[in-house]
């Protein structure tokens, strides 16, 4: 039973969890608008309340997407920006509670088709919404990644 | 012994001390990106190698669903990069996709160009700092060098020529 507002109100917090290294540029080493890129055959990038759910939550989550899958990959960090922020890029953010409570989707409007690249305008924009993201959202990298709780600076 | 090291014309000619006290070797530079063909040949086999170091990638390699890159895009991916480091320098960043793609990114002062290759498609864009956007869309097994030229004169054109002669004399 999940019981958020089913509504995003403009200034909840929304996080995504970053993943090194696949997040991140392999030369410079910095977390890149790669964090954004949405998942196969969809639209979606899986984000979370943290307003609602609070940042030991996001944490947790992050550290369990990382242990999930391939191995030689680690959570480093949450991406943090705001309801309202996302919405001003022109893209979508709906709740997605049937995954857990406190999920969310962003919406980019371009389904990215398995195996294949959009075509270069379509990937282009893509490429700008990502970028538009990537650069709203403030990176807060986790001072101890292994702990069970966040202390880093408050999201 | 009196050994004199010159530089004329620093474009489009460099000159290479390849070893110690042998004679100035002129090496003809007829690209930007292109630095000779022992570097291009070195970018390029690393650029190959990072492309095939992607095959380890299983399901959900990113903990978000993605999926592993495919023989075929791997192939094309090897493939473009030979064609298109002729002429282009090496790719800021090489990168998987989370839907099975392979990204290759360049970046300069001058602007930003990303070649995406996947199983059958290849899709590239390229953006000239306050300029016009080029677009190409074609079968990721048709990826041409005209590509690489492409980038390097755009992003990475050479700097004006500027007459200069230095002359240094070293006694031994």
């Amino acid at each position: 039973m999940c019981d958020l507002p089913a509504e995003i109100a403009p200034s909840e917090k929304i996080v995504r969890a970053v993943i090194f290294p696949y997040h991140f540029d392999k030369k410079k080493q910095k977390y890149t608008h790669r964090a954004f890129r949405p998942a196969p055959g969809t639209d979606r990038l899986s984000v979370i309340r943290q307003t609602h759910m609070g940042s030991d939550f996001c944490k947790a989550k992050g550290r369990e997407i990382a242990a999930g899958g391939g191995e030689n990959k680690r959570y480093t960090g949450l991406a943090v920006l705001t309801a309202e922020q996302i919405r001003s890029v022109g893209i979508g953010l709906e709740d997605a509670r049937e995954d857990y409570c406190g999920h969310a989707h962003i919406r980019f409007g371009i389904v990215v088709e398995r195996n294949e690249p959009p075509d270069s305008t379509t990937n282009k924009r893509l490429t700008e919404l990502t970028q538009s993201v990537f650069k709203l959202a403030v990176y807060r990298e986790d001072p101890a990644p292994d702990a069970t709780m966040w202390t880093g600076p408050e999201l | 012994m009196l050994t004199t090291l010159r530089e004329q014309e620093l474009t489009p000619t460099l000159s290479l001390l390849y070893e110690r006290y042998q004679p100035v070797v002129p090496l003809q530079v007829g690209q930007p990106g292109y630095h000779g063909p022992h570097l291009a040949f070195f970018e390029m086999n690393e650029a190959r190698a990072e492309i095939q170091r992607l095959a380890i990638l299983e399901e959900n390699w990113d903990g978000y669903g993605a999926i592993p890159i495919q023989k075929p895009t791997m192939r094309n991916a090897v493939a473009a990069v030979d064609q298109v480091l002729m002429f282009a320098p090496a790719p800021s960043d090489i990168a998987p996709n989370p839907n099975g793609t392979v990204s290759l990114e360049w970046q300069s002062d001058f602007g930003t160009a990303q070649l995406e290759i996947g199983e059958t498609r290849c899709s590239f864009f390229m953006d000239r700092r306050g300029g016009t956007s080029f677009f190409w869309d074609g079968s990721a097994s048709e990826v041409t060098a005209q590509i690489g030229v492409l980038i390097s004169s755009s992003l990475f054109p050479p700097s004006p020529a500027t007459p200069a002669t230095t002359s240094i004399g070293v006694d031994v």
